[in-house]
């Protein structure tokens, strides 16, 4: 069967949440749920992970959550963008 | 051996449904004619299609009208998306994905109603679509 690479794994999507200074929120369920605030701590934006002690599984839907691209959640992740970038991305600061 | 047959065209709509404890898709051709059932995961592999949420179990909250879902699998996983309230879920199986979809509706429905006054305006908007949908 064909295969897919899928980069955008539970580990990544951390990283790039660590990035944005995600707060685990306490709820119940099956999977962690995290929300980001700007500096005012105003909510802008909420995710989850999938329940699982393997770092690799895919959660395409993160990006999604983020209101951003793939490749932007990798940069995240991978350091050339930080938080400053994805509120701009976003609109919650303007643009330079 | 007869080598006239057609192969059949890659359908232009996809519509999924959990029945059971199965993933169910029945494929729609071009012109909206029925295509065939088919069950399981990976069958239908990059085909975008849509599926409708009746209820949010486990949780209590009550729909007001049914969701409508988008639902995407690439071969790895099952990505679903109540898209007009962006949120948004995935799983290694289509109910998987389902079932973490509703509970992150039910989230953001608790989350952002608890958290009204410091909403910015992407989550302001989620939950004025969400109580279009749904209310405890």
């Amino acid at each position: 069967m064909r295969r897919k690479s899928n980069p955008l794994t539970n580990q990544v999507a951390k990283d790039a949440l660590r990035k944005l200074e995600a707060v685990e929120i306490a709820h119940s369920g099956a999977h962690p749920k995290y929300a980001i605030y700007d500096a005012r701590g105003n909510v802008l934006a909420t995710t989850s992970l999938r329940h699982s002690s393997t770092r690799d599984i895919p959660v395409r839907h993160v990006k999604d959550d983020l209101k951003v691209s793939l490749p932007f959640v990798l940069d995240l992740a991978r350091c050339p963008k930080d938080k400053d970038d994805w509120l701009k991305a976003i609109g919650a600061i303007p643009a330079e | 051996m007869n080598c006239d047959v057609e192969l059949p065209k890659k359908p232009e709509v996809v519509y999924a449904e959990v029945v059971g404890s199965h993933d169910y898709w029945f494929t729609i051709g071009p012109k909206g004619d029925f295509m065939g059932t088919q069950f399981g995961k990976g069958v239908l592999a990059d085909d975008i299609g849509q599926t409708t949420l009746y209820d949010l179990a486990p949780s209590q909250l009550v729909l007001l009208e049914p969701i409508p879902v988008a639902v995407e699998f690439d071969d790895e996983s099952w990505v679903v998306s109540f898209a007009e309230a962006n949120v948004n879920a995935s799983g290694e199986t289509f109910q998987e994905a389902i079932e973490m979809l509703k509970e992150m509706i039910a989230f953001d429905y608790a989350f952002f109603g608890d958290s009204e006054s410091v909403l910015g305006s992407g989550p302001k908007n989620q939950l004025a679509v969400l109580r279009r949908y749904v209310r405890s």
